[in-house]
């Protein structure tokens, strides 16, 4: 059997030898939550909803019948991105300034604005992917940040952080 | 103290309570919230919303941890392995006064800050955060 061409997509292809590609260096954050305390939370002070969510999330989530494991996948979310940049919720930083959006396979991804950006910029962030997943009373997320070696770039992305390709949850989801 | 008639030291104690599921009683002011009282963020923003509601104070999870670092920056404030240096327990000691900064000195970690915040001190900094906002007189 004729065996596939290599793909072009090898990290060093087309580079050459005495020039190696320059380390990329990633930050990772992983978090835990019950759905059932995000639940509540929302529940018991629904105006809080606007304060953690942006209004895109709460009506991509609102709109589902188990709105309550995906506001709290979106929630784990947001801890797993402050876990990547080893600040927690500093100065200045509000939770809607990390915010999970959806592309219409479903595929989550993750856009930094403020002072979160900020910060993630500061420590070199080229982009983040993000993958989440809720079942069983609980939401997991986990992120990974990954950073440009070298100093940051002052200058904002052309294009928001983008993410992973792997589907949320164990269902599709709309646009 | 109190704000309108408010005593912070109950409205926090209750919103610690109500938040966390756990009896008045459990929430003494000398407990640390995320040590003792076992609280994890979404608890804390939980309780900062309810004081907030109770007493028209409004303190955000982010405004805790700048209080805690007094506006020192993050290369004054630790060493290089994060461990709080003696610039950094001094001011600790300002807003967290029950520390005992010799027995902290060369120990704690920056990430383990937050884990000395009692429900005292953030009676203390409800009280001082309305003081702020309520003309004198």
């Amino acid at each position: 059997m004729r065996r596939s061409p290599r793909p072009l997509a090898e990290p060093d292809a087309g580079r050459s030898p005495d020039r190696p590609a320059p380390p990329l260096w990633v930050r990772t954050g992983i978090d835990l939550v019950e759905v059932a305390r995000v639940e509540q939370l929302m529940a018991s002070q629904p105006e809080l909803q606007e304060r953690v969510f942006t209004h895109r999330e709460l009506a991509y989530c609102l709109r589902r019948r188990r709105a309550g494991e995906h506001l709290a996948g979106r929630w784990a979310t947001k801890e797993a991105v402050l876990k990547c940049l080893g600040t927690g919720m500093a100065r200045g930083m509000e939770w809607t300034d990390i915010e999970v959006v959806n592309d219409r396979g479903g595929r989550p991804s993750v856009r930094l604005y403020g002072e979160v950006e900020s910060v993630a910029r500061s420590l070199g962030m080229h982009h983040i992917e993000i993958s989440l997943s809720h079942t069983g009373g609980v939401a997991v997320a986990h992120a990974v940040m990954v950073c440009l070696p070298g100093p940051p770039d002052p200058e904002p992305a052309p294009a928001p952080a983008r993410t992973t390709d792997t589907a949320e949850g164990d269902d599709r989801h709309d646009a | 103290m109190s704000y309108e008639g408010k005593d912070f030291a109950t409205i926090v104690q209750e919103a610690v309570a109500d938040a966390l599921g756990i009896d008045v009683d459990e929430a003494v002011p000398e407990a640390t919230l995320l040590g003792d009282l076992g609280a994890e963020s979404i608890d804390l923003l939980d309780i900062l919303f309810r004081v907030e509601k109770a007493s028209d104070v409004k303190i955000k999870v982010s405004d805790i941890a700048e209080l805690l670092q007094g506006g020192i920056p993050d290369e004054e404030f630790a060493d290089e392995d994060d461990v709080i240096n003696e610039v950094g327990l001094a001011q600790l000691k300002k807003s967290l006064p029950q520390i005992d900064v010799q027995e902290l000195a060369g120990k704690l970690t920056a990430d383990e800050v937050l884990t000395l915040f009692t429900v005292q001190n953030l009676t203390d900094l409800v009280t001082e955060r309305a003081a702020l906002a309520t003309p004198a007189g």
